[in-house]
């Protein structure tokens, strides 16, 4: 069976992610800490577990996964944890020196040049191991030195190696609303960022502020811990991955979902929102919610319930959407929410093309209990994420003016002679910020209309 | 009646009037002196009892034969003395018993002697000799007292037991009747038999007057015996018993005989051929039929309707499902232990309504349970409707390719080679192995010039007894459906290849920024295409198929009614996706046509775009690998200087050969196409072509979407209508308003 995605965890972060995410889909698809299939799931035929992991000749099933970090210490909690046997131990790469890149991206992007062969030699070996991949998922910060920068080096060279494969990230966004021990992030952001923009397919954006905001307004939890946030974020995960999972009549591969929600390269930052969290997701949230169809979708656009912070103007505007939608749904209910939607015009959408509520309808996991009939995940594009980037170009600007911090920098090669990739890393990211601006405009058809003729 | 011709009365002369004598006496004797005087009675009393039982008197004899209308009583020869009028009216009078009985008992011995003749008419006959016998005691009775009754008038010995003419016209007032209606009912029987007849004579039990419905009812409870028995056969073994064809429901021979003389639903090898020839479907529509001429009118119109059905359900029970174990049952025991008579209409209809729900209950729990109707269906929509996506995605993408290629270069046992893959590859090999053997790839007919796409098609075989609802009918119906859903697939599946192409494209190698406007262009017209068909699809699989499915699904845990609903039930259930998804249902059927030509033809104007879009594609890669060679230094510091560092890190990503679908990997090396300036200026030629053909199919495409938004905006089905709502949910394809 093809389709596989090989998943990419680097940094703290990235693994940090990833673990929580590897446990969420062992939970849905009943296979034990050691990879074997539980008692109770082995009815085959309901899921598909061999797009995330492949079978070992002893029929254990094994995560698609890499494991890469500059230092040991998330990667050690891993491997010290129940889950330690999940993983294939030769895809899992820690720096020898175990320094880590002490949150400087350039130090990130070196060091993986040293390790490139040993990391592609993994990768090559996961991409031969699949019948027909499908592509990448890439689970990293952008803030610090190794999601950040390891990550940005292996989204350039994913991109030559396998031109044809679909290369998504998980991206988490630094909580720029917070004052942060790590004072380069906005550095470290837009240099990622241009690699983002310019050798992903798709960027889910996860936010920290959001994350946060959401950990303590909704789940009441005044300061979530990372592991609280890595918890929503496996949820979003393993909920974006459910088409994938559990096929259906539509969207059972990636790049289907994502050709809809992504109509020109530039603009493919998606924010998500996810209702409802519930208690055994997450301590103490509170299940008050009456979940029918409607109000999950109705839920899913409030802003509030986004994952990421990003205040929508007047003409900010959904390029496209999609609502995964899981549980026992009465399909006519998704009919008359659509209408209502529409009637009470809950959503903008672009002006210069078709855009519309795209459902997908995914079952549920039967092995994981869950307090409410549906929930739902939103995948979308949308303008307003545009700020997020305007926020993290102002704090760089900021710091550049003063040319604060860049000592690290200058110390690694890419740097030794100018700031060049600097400016021109802003350069890619203001161009994306304006061909989002743009894109809420009628005329964005005419976007590239003042280039040359050929 | 006629009164019989007497001769004109005499003109009596002016006698003398001799004294001594009264009046009526001097007229009797001039009588007797002329040979006038009255008949004795004692001769027209035998001669009365005779004519009672249709003999022809010595004074009188019937005239015509038996089964005329009217009878004519007339004087025989013999006659030479008068009867007095009263007399002879009298005697008329009793007459018309006489000429009954004639005729009743003429049909009688008929019957007796006849072997054509219905059980119900037998049945009529028994009871009607029965009668008859009273009749003839009736008749002795008569006679006894006729040897009592002097000879001579003039003996006014007033014995009680002697006869008049007006005692046995009160003896017999009450036979008279009976003995009309008898003989209405035998004149009846003529024109009528079977059930007709029952329901002829139980036309008479509503008559007004009690005693002919006494008597009809007491007939009718003997004479429908036979139809009852019938019945009840036919409710608790579904065989008809019925060799006159007398019942309401009759068997149609041609396939009744296959049944009985071939045995077929064995299974035996040499049977396959016969199998086809008559499906269940067939059997079950038209093996029995109902004669509505023949349903007694004591049985409602719906009640007939219900008996009918649990007769065929028996039957089928039997032939069809072979479920013989269910004829041992208690159930089935308990119906047949009632005794059904006309006499009680009320346990008879409990007793048809407790076998109706027993019978038809248990054929729906063989067809759901023991043949797996719902996992049939179930099948059908994931296979034939491509509800499986994964097992669609994989279908399609290998025997996409060679789906392009003639039709007449497709060998069957490839595409079934690679239907067995696609089962295999995706969650489909999980399914039941009975559900997967049956599913088939195959060529439709083809003619000179298709390709594969044209006539591919994916089949389901059904076979006994689950065809009597999948009938080829229905089946083809489905392959309906698939054909159009497969076509919107190819499409879709086309479109995200395209947007592979476009979007992911350029990641890596379209990196021409003098051709950016093109592909702008051609991506923002891919995605409204993209938005079309995913919504058209979602439509289909979401609004249509689900929705009906779930109300299949209600049927199937109700099981309300016989196969019959479930029949019409699966039947709504089809019809219902095959004119939601074909959009039909419109003001007339020549919108439909239109709409769904327009909308068929937008998915070919996609077709044509991706074309368009793929030599674009190949174009930029001609671009890009010339620019290569253009002396620019290797900028990969030059952040700055966008394009052209952009356009050299083409160098870097790999170069797919022009036209080719399979990429080779060169990374790192820059490649030499000799020629590579020549095929510049060519291409400033051909760019322009590129360039209008993306353009002119965008905005066809975008006219006929147009178009077909707003033809399902004023569509007469809702759901239909729908499909607007969810294709111009931000009002893009909203006619300007002028």
């Amino acid at each position: 069976m093809g389709r596989e995605l090989i998943t990419l965890q680097a940094g703290q972060a990235g693994n940090a992610i990833g673990h929580s995410f590897w446990q969420q889909l062992c939970h849905e698809h009943g296979i034990s800490q050691d990879g074997t299939l539980e008692d109770h799931a082995q009815d085959a035929g309901f899921d598909r577990k061999d797009v995330f992991f492949y079978q070992a000749d002893d029929d254990h099933y094994i995560p698609r996964s890499i494991l890469v970090d500059l230092e040991p210490r998330v990667v050690n909690n891993i491997l010290s944890s129940p889950f330690a046997n999940l993983y294939n131990p030769e895809n899992i790469y820690v720096s020898q020196d175990g320094g880590g890149a002490a949150n400087n991206w350039a130090m990130g992007y070196h060091a993986a040049e040293r390790i490139y062969d040993e990391v592609f030699d993994m990768i090559d070996r996961e991409a031969d191991g699949s019948d027909s991949l499908e592509g990448f998922m890439l689970l990293h910060s952008i803030a610090g030195g190794t999601g950040s920068g390891l990550g940005s080096f292996l989204l350039e060279r994913l991109n030559d190696r396998f031109p044809k494969k679909l290369i998504q990230t998980y991206s988490v966004f630094p909580n720029n609303q917070e004052t942060s021990d790590v004072v380069v992030q906005p550095y470290n952001s837009m240099l990622a960022l241009k690699r983002l923009v310019n050798h992903a397919d798709s960027v889910v954006v996860l936010d920290n502020a959001a994350l946060s905001r959401i950990a303590a307004d909704r789940l009441h939890v005044p300061h979530p811990s990372f592991s609280q946030t890595n918890q929503l974020v496996s949820t979003v995960m393993s909920a974006a991955t459910t088409p994938l999972r559990y096929p259906g009549y539509m969207n059972n591969d990636l790049s289907s979902i994502i050709a809809s929600l992504i109509p020109t390269p530039r603009c493919h930052f998606l924010m998500t929102s996810y209702t409802p969290f519930t208690s055994d997701q997450i301590e103490k949230a509170k299940s008050i919610r009456k979940t029918t169809v409607l109000d999950v979708m109705r839920r899913l656009l409030q802003p509030k319930n986004r994952m990421v912070s990003a205040p929508t103007s007047k003409n900010s505007c959904y390029i496209s959407l999609l609502n995964i939608i899981q549980g026992d749904v009465d399909p006519t209910d998704v009919h008359k929410s659509l209408l209502r939607i529409r009637e009470r015009q809950l959503a903008n959408f672009i002006p210069w093309g078709p855009a519309s509520i795209q459902v997908a309808l995914t079952r549920k996991s039967p092995y994981v209990p869950s307090s409410h009939r549906v929930n739902g995940l939103m995948l979308a594009n949308h303008t307003s994420i545009a700020s997020l980037f305007k926020r993290v170009r102002d704090q760089y600007d900021r710091l550049m003016k003063r040319n604060a911090f860049l000592e690290p920098y200058k110390r690694e090669k890419m740097f030794s002679n100018n700031m060049d990739e600097f400016h021109d890393s802003r350069e890619v990211v203001q161009d994306m910020i304006d061909e989002y601006q743009a894109s809420e405009r009628p005329d964005y058809t005419e976007y590239h209309a003042d280039q040359d003729e050929v | 009646m006629n009164i019989p011709q007497l001769p004109e009365p005499p003109i009596l002369p002016a006698a003398p009037i001799s004294s001594g004598l009264s009046k009526s006496q001097l007229l009797s004797k001039w009588r007797d002196e002329h040979g006038l005087n009255n008949t004795s009675s004692i001769d027209i009393l035998r001669d009365t009892v005779n004519i009672l039982q249709g003999i022809d008197g010595t004074f009188f004899r019937f005239q015509g034969t038996a089964n005329q209308s009217e009878f004519k009583l007339i004087p025989t020869g013999q006659r030479s003395k008068r009867v007095p009028k009263p007399t002879l009216e009298l005697v008329i009078r009793l007459a018309e018993l006489g000429w009954l009985y004639k005729q009743v008992a003429e049909f009688v011995h008929e019957c007796s002697t006849s072997t054509s003749k219905g059980l119900i008419t037998q049945a009529l006959s028994r009871h009607v000799q029965n009668r008859l016998y009273d009749f003839y005691r009736l008749i002795a009775l008569l006679e006894a007292q006729l040897a009592h009754t002097p000879e001579k008038d003039d003996d006014h010995s007033d014995s009680t037991d002697s006869l008049t003419l007006g005692r046995i016209s009160v003896w017999t007032e009450e036979w008279r009747l009976k003995m009309r209606m008898m003989s209405t009912l035998v004149q009846g029987a003529e024109d009528v038999h079977g059930g007709a007849l029952v329901s002829l004579i139980h036309g008479y039990t509503e008559n007004g007057d009690p005693f002919i419905r006494a008597f009809v009812s007491e007939l009718l409870e003997e004479v429908s015996q036979p139809f009852f028995n019938t019945l009840h056969t036919w409710i608790t073994s579904g065989e008809l018993y019925d060799p006159f064809k007398e019942f309401f429901v009759s068997n149609n021979n041609d396939l009744g005989m296959d049944l009985n003389s071939f045995g077929w639903m064995v299974g035996a090898a040499n049977t396959a051929e016969h199998k086809a020839n008559i499906d269940a479907g067939q059997l079950w529509a038209k093996k029995y039929s109902v004669r509505d001429e023949m349903r007694p009118r004591f049985v409602g119109e719906a009640f007939a309707k219900k008996i009918f059905s649990i007769g065929k359900s028996l039957n089928f029970i039997r032939h069809s499902c072979m479920d013989e174990e269910f004829f041992a049952t208690n159930q089935i025991s308990d119906i047949a232990n009632k005794v059904l008579t006309y006499s009680d209409i009320p346990s008879l209809e409990q007793s048809i309504d407790i076998a109706f729900s027993i019978a038809s209950q248990r054929l729906l729990e063989n067809m759901f349970s023991k043949y797996k109707l719902m996992d049939h269906l179930q099948a059908l929509k994931r296979y034939l409707m491509l509800g499986s996506g994964d097992f669609v995605d994989i279908l399609m993408e290998s025997i996409g390719p060679s789906l392009a290629r003639p039709a007449n270069t497709l060998y069957r046992h490839n595409l079934t080679a690679t239907l067995e893959a696609a089962i295999r590859g995706s969650n489909a090999q999980y399914d039941d192995q009975e559900m997967l053997r049956r599913l088939d790839a195959r060529m439709l007919e083809y003619t000179h010039g298709e390709i594969g796409w044209d006539v591919f098609t994916l089949e389901y075989r059904v076979d006994q007894p689950l065809d009597v609802i999948l009938t080829p009918e229905v089946m083809s119906k489905y392959r309906r459906i698939f054909n159009y859903l497969w076509r919107l697939k190819r499409v879709e599946s086309d479109l995200v290849k395209g947007w592979k192409r476009c979007v992911m494209g350029k990641r890596s190698y379209l990196k021409v920024p003098s051709l950016d406007n093109d592909w702008h262009q051609a991506r923002l017209a891919m995605s409204e295409m993209i938005h079309f068909v995913k919504e058209l699809e979602a439509y289909c699989h979401l609004e249509v198929i689900e929705c009906s499915w779930e109300r299949m699904e209600q049927f199937a845990s109700k099981r309300e009614g016989d196969l019959d609903a479930l029949i019409a039930a699966h039947r709504d259930y089809l019809e219902r996706i095959v004119s939601k998804i074909m959009l039909v249902g419109g003001r007339s059927s020549r919108r439909d046509e239109e709409l769904m030509q327009k909308t068929k033809q937008l998915l070919n104007v996609i077709l044509t775009f991706r074309r368009a879009v793929e030599d674009l594609y190949t174009f930029t890669l001609h671009m890009s690998s010339s620019l290569d060679h253009t002396p620019i230094d290797n900028a990969n510091n030059n952040y700055r200087n966008k394009r052209l560092s952009t356009a050299s890190s083409i160098s870097r990503a790999p170069f797919e050969v022009a036209g080719g679908g399979s990429s080779s990997s060169m990374t790192g090396s820059r490649t030499s196409t000799p020629g590579a300036a020549s095929v510049v200026d060519e291409d400033d030629d051909s760019i322009a072509g590129i360039r209008t053909r993306v353009q002119s199919s965008a905005e066809e495409f975008h006219e006929l979407a147009t178009y077909v938004v707003n033809a399902l905006q004023s569509h007469p089905d809702l759901d239909v209508r729908f499909l607007a709502v969810r294709l111009g949910f931000n009002q893009f394809y909203r006619k300007p308003t002028k």
